[in-house]
């Protein structure tokens, strides 16, 4: 498009190509201009200016496909905006017959934009004649017409056309009025800025810009520059291999008869030396396309790269381990099996102190105690549903057992088993425990019965843990739910829930050794409470997966963990909430750990029928690290068709033995 | 010699084998008449050749003499390997004639009666032609020599007994009436009975331990007894009739309990020993010394107490917590079980003398390790339970263990035992030896009786 501005106007090349006197334009079926006679333009009245298209046209729907026109009954307008309508549509047989019959049928043309045939004229059709055998299209025409120059470099004085200049010309643009008072308002108001000035750079030639250029180069092309390695160079030529050596090189027969009989690739000296008195005397070399190619294969396989091996001695990677030995004591033996359940012992307790009881709960819904030098049972309790866990009081006056089982319950029974005096004791203090006190509408009810307390609980309880002191103890229920941690007070006969809002699913708790804090394991994380502030006091990541099992050091300064995920974790509380050592070895999930309370020793027991016994030594010193090494490991216990093994293991209380709860129904000791 | 050379061939030995010369010599009266010539013996030979080769030589020189096994000894060891592998693992000097004692073997034990309880056996004894033994179900079964059976319940059937030890057994031989002995048990009492006319009778409760009593034992004249418990302490008990001292009376509130048992004395101990800082497991007297006792625990210790001082006199640190021990009466050694498989030897009487043989140049020498004597290596796993001293020999002793099995050792032959006994089908919880007899019980609830020669 040509706008207004242009020095030309761009109606004067439309008049000087059609302001000529001829006809009409003929278009061939391709709608090119079969036409192409320049016309020389002839002085005109400006005034008989014509914009119109200017071919005789009917139809004035445009330059736009005519197929869009198909559906419909005409085929465009004229120029009075009347429709003109298709012609009829001829039949295949009908333009046969006219075929046959019309002698002038092969000089017709159809034209799509009137819908009918166009009969061309002789002149019209020697024209075509013509140009399809690449004759010039009439006779006369002149190829070499004097170019025109219209827009010439020469800039005239007079314009090409006298038209006058429009109005518009001579009216001042009202935008660029409002974008030049913009600016003007921008320049007074101090807000336009001028140009930035473009920081020219010296230009210089960097000599050394390829030595610097080190930095974009890679690594392997680095390492190829540092470490170059030269091809191989083809041995200077010995006299051996002159044409006339000296005698001694020359091979005698015995030196001969040995060079021909070794090996080809053993030979010292790959040719017989041979001697010629004159130069023009030597043959052709026979053996030159073979050396030539031992050559090139030299090459090809010459070392490239220098490769860093590192020797290492194997035995110097493993760590360096204290001998076992020296670690001792810890148990290495079985000794025994206790046998008595007939289902998954699924937790088991040891008495604080003597270490003379054990207490086992199980899939059978019985608690049983057992003497631990003997492996004899000596009491069982029968519970109204399946034992899920059991804790002794670590108070050892008191002849308690904390058992929680299914049906919402949570037991605390007298053993009635040690020393009478406290059995006495602990009877009393069961029956002064104030149940009837409590308020209606408590979510746990605590109730008495014979020999033991009761809770009914609001949901099934996992774990049952005790506090040091032994009046409180803590019950993590199964669900994944917000409330599942409660806290219950044995003096007072009431229950509380610390945790109101849900921050995972809870896996174990654990209570601190000497302080009111409380320990929280959800499937990833450890949170500390303190019970009495009621507050978070750290938030451990443990990068275990799935926490089952949490124990803590006799100070409550060292937290460990075992995961299903096969982890073992060893938090350090003073050291971050970071693991301090993370280990996995075992092939099934670990079920349960135990730390000793006199000796360094930590087990962990898993569903692959292992425990692994390690040497852990708590250092409360900070200049020392704490010591961990894995010194046994331990099997015993069938496996169960479910994949179970080992469920739940603890230390005796004075000995270094462990004992294993096993899903097949047994209790195992081990000692050293 | 031809009859060595017999052998060598028999042997199918080549000549450069090495030999050793031995000569044989026995202190036993009976077999008196052994040729003291000098044997050529190829090192290959064990003692089935060396009892061939003597039983002939004897035979040459008598013609009534029939055949027996021997055992060899040399130096104090057992021969039981080939004489070679004997000579480079005891060092011994193959310069000189080698001089071999030879003691008539003795005979397997022969299975006598098994005898079904109806509880877990826990302890038993043998004195006067009975034998003794107490169950985890509280039961009391005495078994005569020829298996007759007596079992006597006792009044409270759900207590626990774990230790029994008699006190007094009648003058006739294998009378049962008349018999006292004391149990020990769960319920934290020791109870003094006696057999009358068949039947129990409860005489003195001794009442004072505050956890179970874990053993007992009584002095050789019947006077005191000793016991031990889960408590740690060790209590002494006046046994005599005539003592009134430490009978216990209390009327106000005990005054239902005497009513019941109105003929059952009450005894408080005479003295508490404090010391050990777990679980006593035995004790036992001292057999050269009276008034004085050993005990061993958890603890890993064998303490040896003077008791009328009530104070320790010597202390044997052990590697592991002590399940048993025992003391030979005329040797007086002392062997243990620990809770491994391993029962060890020690010397106490000895030691005691050299620390104040030692006290008299000012230094003591305190190392535990130097203590044992010998260890017993045989038993597969688990813990010993229980060891023996058999009392009319001094060199052998019987060990029961949770491996189901029981082993006779010979003091002399430590890498191996003398027999194996196997039966049980449980964990062996107790032994006895005594008159010829050795008594087994174990958690499978049966008691097996052997007789020795």
């Amino acid at each position: 498009m040509a706008s207004t501005s242009t020095a030309v106007p761009p109606k004067a090349k439309r008049k000087l190509d059609n302001g000529k006197k001829k006809p009409k334009t003929l278009k061939d079926e391709f709608g090119e201009k079969l036409d192409v006679k320049p016309v020389i333009p002839k002085p005109a009245d400006e005034y008989d200016y014509d914009s119109s298209d200017e071919e005789d046209l009917r139809n004035t729907i445009g330059n736009i496909p005519i197929k869009w026109y198909d559906d419909e009954e005409h085929i465009g307008y004229d120029k009075f905006g009347e429709k003109i309508i298709k012609p009829a549509k001829k039949g295949e047989i009908e333009t046969f017959l006219e075929k046959m019959e019309d002698p002038d049928y092969w000089r017709k043309v159809f034209d799509k934009q009137t819908g009918t045939d166009i009969r061309l004229t002789d002149e019209q059709i020697e024209k075509i004649h013509n140009i399809a055998s690449g004759k010039y299209p009439t006779i006369g025409y002149n190829p070499y017409e004097p170019f025109l120059d219209i827009y010439s470099s020469q800039k005239e004085i007079h314009p090409i056309d006298n038209r006058p200049e429009p109005k518009a010309r001579f009216i001042p643009s009202k935008d660029e009025m409002r974008m030049v008072s913009r600016m003007v308002h921008a320049i007074r108001m101090g807000w336009a800025k001028g140009p930035k000035a473009k920081k020219e750079e010296p230009k210089a030639y960097d000599l050394w810009a390829a030595e610097d250029a080190l930095d974009n180069v890679t690594k392997s092309q680095l390492s190829r520059m540092r470490v170059h390695m030269p091809a191989p160079k083809v041995a200077l030529p010995t006299h051996a291999e002159s044409y006339n050596p000296p005698e001694e090189y020359l091979f005698d027969d015995d030196e001969r008869k040995k060079w021909e009989e070794t090996e080809k690739e053993d030979r010292v000296i790959n040719f017989m030396p041979s001697k010629y008195d004159a130069l023009r005397k030597v043959p052709q070399y026979d053996k030159f396309i073979t050396e030539r190619f031992e050559r090139c294969l030299d090459l090809y396989l010459a070392p490239r790269q220098r490769k860093m091996r590192i020797h290492a001695d194997p035995t110097d990677l493993l760590p360096d381990l204290p001998n076992p030995n020296d670690l001792r004591p810890f148990p290495t033996t079985l000794a025994f099996y206790m046998r008595g359940h007939t289902g998954q012992v699924r937790s088991i307790s040891v008495e604080p102190e003597r270490g003379e009881l054990l207490a086992s709960g199980g899939e059978d819904g019985t608690v049983r105690i057992w003497m631990m030098a003997t492996g004899r049972c000596i009491k069982t309790f029968k519970m109204d549903g399946e034992v899920t866990s059991i804790a002794f009081c670590p108070v050892a006056d008191r002849t308690l057992l904390a058992v929680a089982y299914e049906g919402k319950y949570v037991a605390i029974l007298n053993t009635g088993c040690g020393d009478r005096l406290h059995v006495q004791q602990t009877e009393s203090l069961l029956a002064e425990t104030p149940t009837e006190s409590q308020e209606d509408g408590a979510v746990v009810t605590w109730r008495k019965s014979k020999d033991k307390l009761v809770l009914k609980m609001p949901n099934e309880v996992r774990q049952v843990t005790w506090h040091a002191k032994g009046d409180y103890f803590a019950s993590v229920c199964i669900d994944d739910i917000a409330k599942s941690v409660y806290v219950h007070q044995m003096s007072k006969a009431k229950s509380q829930c610390p945790f109101q809002k849900r921050k995972g699913h809870v896996q174990a708790v654990t209570f601190h050794p000497t302080q009111a804090r409380l320990f929280v394991a959800t499937k990833i994380h450890v949170r500390e409470y303190d019970l009495a502030r009621c507050v978070l006091v750290k938030k451990l990541i443990t990068g275990c997966k799935h926490i089952s099992s949490m124990a803590t050091d006799a100070n409550g300064e060292n937290l460990f963990l075992g995961g299903l995920d096969r982890r073992f974790c060893w938090m350090d509380l003073q050291m971050g909430n970071k693991p301090w050592k993370k280990l996995k070895h075992h092939t099934a999930a670990i079920r349960s750990v135990a730390y000793h309370k006199k000796y360094p020793l930590l087990a962990t027991v898993s569903d692959d029928g292992t425990a692994m016994v390690y040497y852990a030594r708590i250092y409360s010193d900070f200049s020392k690290d704490n010591e961990l090494y894995p010194v046994k490991r331990l099997r015993a216990h069938e496996r169960t068709s479910n994949d179970l093994c080992m469920l739940h293991t603890t230390w005796h209380p004075t000995q270094p033995w462990l004992i294993t709860a096993g899903a097949d129904g047994t209790i195992a000791i081990f000692t050293y | 010699m031809d009859l060595s050379e017999a052998m060598e061939v028999e042997n199918g030995s080549s000549a450069n084998q090495k030999h050793v010369q031995i000569t044989f010599f026995s202190k036993n009266e009976e077999v008196a008449e052994i040729p003291d010539a000098v044997f050529d013996v190829p090192t290959a030979a064990e003692s089935d050749d060396l009892n061939l080769l003597l039983n002939k030589t004897i035979e040459a020189n008598d013609d009534k003499w029939k055949d027996q096994r021997f055992e060899f000894l040399v130096g104090e060891t057992f021969l039981r390997t080939s004489l070679a592998e004997f000579i480079e693992e005891y060092e011994v000097e193959t310069e000189t004639i080698l001089k071999v004692e030879c003691v008539i073997g003795i005979e397997a034990p022969k299975p006598l009666h098994d005898i079904q309880a109806p509880d877990w056996v826990s302890s038993v004894q043998i004195a006067n032609g009975h034998i003794f033994s107490t169950t985890y179900g509280g039961d009391i079964v005495i078994v005569d020599r020829k298996g007759k059976e007596t079992k006597l319940a006792v009044n409270s059937a759900n207590r626990l007994l774990k230790c029994s030890s008699i006190v007094t057994t009648p003058s006739k031989k294998t009378q049962l009436d008349g018999t006292e002995f004391i149990v020990g048990g769960e319920n934290q009492l020791l109870t003094l009975y006696g057999i009358e006319k068949g039947a129990l009778v409860e005489k003195i409760v001794f009442r004072g331990h505050e956890r179970a009593v874990e053993c007992v034992a009584v002095n050789s004249d019947s006077t005191r007894a000793i016991s031990g418990s889960v408590d740690t302490n060790l209590k002494v008990w006046n046994l005599e009739a005539s003592d009134e001292a430490t009978i216990y009376e209390k009327e106000d509130d005990e005054s239902a309990k005497k009513r019941r048992k109105k003929d059952t004395k009450t005894k408080v101990p005479m003295v508490t020993i404090g010391g050990h800082r777990d679980k006593v497991s035995t004790v036992e007297w001292c057999p050269w010394k009276t008034g004085h006792a050993f005990s061993c625990s958890w603890d890993h210790t064998v303490v040896e107490w003077d008791l009328e001082l009530a104070g320790e006199v010597s202390r044997i640190k052990g590697p592991k917590s002590f399940t048993s021990i025992d003391i030979h009466p005329t040797s007086c050694f002392l062997i243990s079980s620990c809770t491994d498989a391993v029962p060890r030897l020690y010397d106490p009487k000895n030691r005691g003398e050299q620390i104040i043989k030692e006290l008299f140049i000012f230094t003591r020498l305190f190392s535990d390790g130097t203590m044992v004597k010998q260890s017993f290596i045989g038993h597969q796993n688990g813990w010993v339970e229980c060891v023996k001293w058999n009392p009319l020999d001094t060199n052998q002793f019987v060990s029961v263990s949770t491996d189901k099995t029981a082993k006779m050792w010979d003091v002399r032959s430590s890498k191996s035992s003398l027999f194996d006994i196997h039966g049980h089908e449980d964990r062996i919880l107790c032994a006895a030896w005594n008159e010829g007899l050795i008594a087994t019980g174990s958690a499978d609830c049966t008691i097996k009786v052997f007789e020795t020669a």
